[in-house]
């Protein structure tokens, strides 16, 4: 036996020469998919996180020193309770404060202003404003003496390119404002609110600025000492009598978190796609870089070596690759990470104006474990197998041919099929639970069946070698001599192109959907807004005179007041939208939705409410029941007299008819305009534009435009799906590619021995890529089938996550577009192998040395 | 009786791997002619050139020097794809290790180099069948080359390397990998097919019994013809 003192640097040397040496691709295969997966779970991972990180910076910096939180949507809390909650005796100072969203003039972006009480204990602190010359502003009277002083963050004043003393023009309901900049915040406390693009005003300022006098968003409380949180929460709860909501810091959100949870579930589900198909590339790497090396290992053998040293020397490379590979997937994932950042943002559906940026990108302990645990699921599948296969075979009796034909396993497909059944047919299954057996299932029946398939090329062999001469008698006959590796390469590809076809079809049916929604509620108005639909600079509202000013144009012959907020609905913020249900209802279009929403319509204006699906799904309430909201004139029910689609996150919306709306709530302006005109609208637009255009530009949107608007607002979607989809392309192609490798690798021999038997170059060449494309067409076959299984899951949790109920559609040329890919891709993974295969002349060595 | 068409002429072959310092000369300036029937024993130790000779009369490398031709055909001009035809359709081949094609079923392994040349298995089956009842492989066609012996997985060797009616058979250490017994067998059989076939074989072995079974016996020598022997008497098992 060797000493234990010389094994271990005997097995680096020899790993690292390997590596280095004759098994460098298969060595550089196994640590780009290491990489490759570790990258994208840590990304993934790492984007989700930096919006959660934003929630919580916003929140705790909107929370101050503030430990509960009186609310009440964006309806707003009555002012007089900050006095009146303030004066309690359990409470040690309570404030106000106000967000609002207007959009800036001299650049295409939103900015949130913070409206304080200037004037409250810490307020100043709190702010670390700067003023000239960079010192501290620490006397409120300088910001409170002039109703449009701003403070403005440092990196929002660097973007704008203002200062102090400078002025910023912002779109206010009343019009265009100019503010004036006081100071700026340096980079804390409630300046890293909102990822920074911030700006600060006395609260009463931006009352009168956004023409909510006598209402606040929400009032922060400290309990005075002693007071336990529990109680003081009840006691403000009684105090409230129903017109707000106490809740404790951070708890507003816990939509966001909803939100997350959501995202990050869809995360783990694309990072473990990936981490499979990467540990089943790294076991085929590898397995077939130990096939290499088998004669070494079996020299070794006959030198002293035990078995279980060798299969030590394997599991070393595959720990040396994980560790490699890992390193380079956090870094991979660093960069990948702010590239997700935006789209991920907005998946989340909370910062609609604000997005994460690299300074919320940080790795938790969690990102490292996700990418480690990633990185030791690859390296495991890598090293597990290939030990077996080094601790089993010795090369020096292996020359005898092998006897031919796998195990024959004519239970798994059925086990694997029956429970793919099953899993299709349990009604109250979860959809990830769904999605994830039905992935596990598919990638089963798919691995088992190659053996049935291969057996079935066998039977058809004569057929096969009528209609290829020359190449159809050996077709299958690669596969068929690894038919382990060939199962795992069809599941791998399986599950990428279910995974793909269930995306393309989401994608589809997303668009498909979104298209029939804006086409089919009203589909000969024009929408009115101050800033263009689905657009996220969306903030602006329409000023009343500009809308006194439409509604007065000649040519105009109906207008639909609409107005979106947010209210607070068993802790979650809910969008109400407040429209003329008597005006839009009977103008609805023609298709069976339309009609449905022309109905609910005539129930709406009674003053019912309706709901959105996601609505009814998330809080289970339907047509029939009652909800009840908190509004600023105390708690209010309402009946729900039916159910409509709506775009507007998972918690969904709430519409009712706009005077039920101003009933209870206080609004200035509108969010939107729908507006129907006699005749031709041209005419009609360029007399309101002309009536408008001192007070407020106006966006006017037909129905091919906002057509194409939504069609560009889906494009957006696909581009995260086509990312990941790509990606999952890539590491398919890359097992093809391997699998084929060590194929040929395995089949030296035997390639040899058809070239001296006399086959051309060429023929051997199109023998390999007659194997993918087999391999291609199996899991072309199943994976379609696997796909359209895993739709039904998958836009069950697109409905959940984005509150869109969306219909069954299929993009038949995308499809067809990308199956083709597939194909392509992976006869251009079998290039190299083919290529390979024509060199193979040796028969007299059958094993490397 | 020498022919104006030998089955085989080699003619100054030089085959050089490798280049500068660490070059290795596997053959210098050898000349050969083989006539059509004989069964020619190549012998010589390791490194002495056997096999490149083997590969370079296949066509499956081309010399650094010098010509082949078989059956008048000369090897080294032909291009990759066109020696490949010609070897499937003039040549046979039989190694030592047998080289069977696991996954394909005996017949097909037979019918490989007829199969190649785009011909259907039901077309070659007769021809194949005949050379397995010649060659006592007769019942074994569905069975995989697991499924066999050594002398059978040979025999199977030998009717795939007959199975185009080549021109020349070249076998390396064709008895290097079996029994005594059946190596003589097989030994025979080659005898059998050279003098009732016209059949040429050329074999490379180390095999001293062998020589016994030849026309000819050749040594080779670092690369060159050291010694060449026409054997009168002929052995039978």
């Amino acid at each position: 036996m060797i000493g234990r003192t010389w094994r271990l640097p005997l097995g680096l040397l020899l790993g690292v020469n390997s590596a280095l040496g004759p098994n460098a691709v298969f060595f550089a295969v196994t640590l780009v998919s290491i990489a490759a997966s570790v990258a994208l779970a840590t990304s993934l991972e790492l984007a989700s996180r930096a919006v959660q990180n934003l929630a919580a910076e916003t929140a705790q910096a909107l929370a101050g020193d503030g430990e509960l939180e009186v609310v009440a949507g964006a309806g707003g809390v009555p002012e007089a309770l900050v006095d009146e909650l303030g004066a309690l005796p359990d409470v040690a100072q309570a404030t106000p404060l106000i967000t609002a969203t207007l959009g800036l003039d001299a650049a295409r972006m939103p900015l949130n202003i913070l409206g304080l009480d200037l004037l409250a204990t810490g307020s100043m602190r709190e702010l670390g404003a700067r003023g000239r010359g960079g010192v501290e502003v620490a006397d409120p009277l300088k910001l409170l003496g002039r109703s449009d002083a701003v403070l403005l963050s440092e990196s929002v004043a660097a973007k704008l390119g203002v200062s102090f003393g400078g002025a910023i023009r912002v779109h206010a309901p009343q019009g265009a404002r100019e503010l004036h900049v006081e100071g700026l915040l340096a980079d804390r406390g409630l300046a890293r609110a909102y990822a920074g693009q911030v700006a600060v005003m006395d609260v009463y300022a931006l009352q009168a600025l956004m023409e909510r006098e006598g209402f606040v968003d929400r009032i922060r409380v400290t309990a005075a000492p002693g007071v336990e949180l529990r109680e003081l929460a009840a006691e403000l709860e009684q105090h409230t009598a129903g017109a707000a909501t106490v809740q404790r810091v951070g708890a507003a959100s816990s939509a966001l978190d909803l939100s997350v949870i959501a995202l990050r579930a869809a995360v783990l589900i694309v990072a473990a796609v990936g981490a499979g198909v990467a540990g089943l590339l790294s076991y085929a790497a590898m397995s077939t870089a130990v096939e290499r090396r088998l004669p070494e290992f079996a020299v070794l053998r006959t030198t002293g070596f035990a078995s279980r040293d060798v299969a030590r020397f394997i599991a070393g490379d595959a720990a040396a690759l994980m560790l490699c590979g890992s390193a380079l997937g956090f870094a991979a994932g660093r960069i990948l990470a702010e590239v997700f950042l935006p789209v991920v943002t907005q998946a989340s559906d909370y910062f609609i104006h604000t997005s994460a940026n690299s300074s919320h990108v940080a790795f938790a302990p969690a990102t490292l474990a996700v990418g480690v645990a990633v990185g030791l699921l690859c390296a495991a599948a890598g090293a597990l197998g290939p030990a077996r296969i080094a601790t089993r075979r010795f090369a020096f009796e292996a020359r005898a041919e092998p006897a031919a034909g796998a195990r024959r396993r004519g239970g798994l497909p059925l086990v694997c099929a029956v429970g793919l059944a099953a899993v299709a047919r349990v009604p109250d299954l979860a959809p990830r639970a769904r999605l994830a057996l039905e992935l596990a299932l598919g990638a089963g029946l798919a691995g088992s069946l190659v053996g049935p398939a291969l057996r079935g090329v066998d039977r058809i062999r004569p057929a096969l070698s009528r209609a290829l001469p020359g190449l159809g008698h050996l077709l299958g006959t690669g596969l068929a001599a690894r038919p382990r590796g060939a199962a795992l390469a069809v599941a791998a590809i399986t599950v990428v192109i279910a995974f793909i076809h269930a995306v393309l079809i989401l994608s589809a049916s997303f668009g498909t959907t979104l298209l029939e929604l804006v086409s089919s509620r009203y589909p000969n108005s024009i929408i009115v807004s101050a800033t263009g639909p689905f657009d996220d600079f969306s903030v602006d509202r329409l000023a009343p005179d500009v809308i006194a000013s439409i509604r007065r144009a000649p040519g105009v012959e109906a207008v639909d007041e609409e107005v979106a907020t947010e209210v607070p609905f068993r802790g979650q913020d809910v969008l109400l939208v407040g429209y003329e249900a008597a005006v839009a209802g009977p103008r609805s279009g023609t298709t069976e939705y339309a009609r449905h929403l022309s109905a609910v319509a005539r129930d709406v204006a009674r003053g019912d409410v309706a709901v959105s699906a996601a609505f009814a799904r998330r809080f289970a309430i339907h047509a029939g029941d009652e909800l009840e909201l908190a509004t600023p004139k105390g708690l209010r029910r309402f009946h729900v007299a039916g159910e409509t689609r709506g775009l507007a996150g998972p918690a969904g919306v709430i519409y009712m008819d706009l005077s039920t709306y101003d009933a209870h709530w206080k609004r200035v302006g509108a969010s939107s305009l729908l507006l129907w005109t006699r005749g031709d609208p041209v005419p009609v637009l360029e007399e309101i534009r002309r009536a408008t255009y001192e007070r407020q530009p106006l966006f006017f949107t037909d129905g091919p435009t906002l057509r194409a608007r939504a069609t560009a607002f889906a494009n957006r979607f696909d581009v995260l799906l086509f990312g990941v989809a790509a990606l999952a392309l890539f590491l398919g192609g890359v097992a093809i590619a391997n699998l084929l490798l060590g194929n040929v690798a395995a089949r030296r021999r035997e390639l040899a021995l058809l070239r001296a038997a006399g086959a051309e170059p060429g023929q051997l060449s199109r023998l390999v890529l007659a194997d993918a494309g087999l391999i291609a067409l199996c899991a072309i076959a199943l994976g379609t089938a696997l796909g359209q299984l895993l739709t039904a899951p998958a836009l069950q949790i697109f409905a959940d996550d984005f509150g869109l109920p969306v219909d069954r559609h299929a993009d038949l040329a995308r499809l067809a577009l990308f199956l083709a890919l597939v194909l392509a891709a992976v006869l251009g993974s079998a290039l190299y192998p083919a290529l390979l295969a024509r060199r193979a002349t040796d028969l007299t060595a059958p094993q490397a040395e | 009786m020498v022919s104006a068409n030998p089955a085989v002429c080699a003619a100054e072959l030089d085959v050089v791997y490798g280049s500068g310092e660490t070059a290795v000369h596997a053959l210098r300036g050898l000349s050969l002619r083989v006539e059509r029937g004989q069964f020619v024993v190549v012998r010589g130790k390791s490194g002495s050139g056997k096999t490149t000779l083997l590969h370079v009369a296949a066509g499956l490398r081309r010399p650094t020097a010098g010509r082949v031709a078989v059956d008048g055909v000369e090897l080294s001009r032909q291009s990759e794809r066109e020696s490949a035809r010609f070897r499937r359709r003039h040549i046979g081949l039989v190694y030592q290790f047998f080289n069977l094609v696991s996954t394909l079923s005996v017949e097909h392994n037979v019918a490989l180099p007829l199969l190649m040349d785009g011909r259907s298995i039901a077309e070659v089956r007769p021809r194949v069948r005949e050379l397995m009842d010649r060659l006592e492989l007769a019942g074994f066609e569905a069975r995989g080359p697991g499924e066999l012996s050594g002398g059978q997985m040979q025999r199977v060797a030998i009717a795939r390397a007959l199975v185009a009616s080549p021109v020349l058979v070249l076998a390396d250490e064709p008895t290097g990998n079996l029994d005594s017994g059946t190596g003589r067998a097989v030994l025979g059989l080659f005898r059998e097919l050279c003098s009732e076939r016209g059949t040429t074989l050329v074999m490379m072995t180390h095999d001293a019994e062998a020589a016994a079974w030849a026309d000819r016996v050749i040594e080779l020598r670092d690369g060159a013809v050291a010694d060449d022997l026409t054997v009168g008497l002929r052995v039978r098992a």
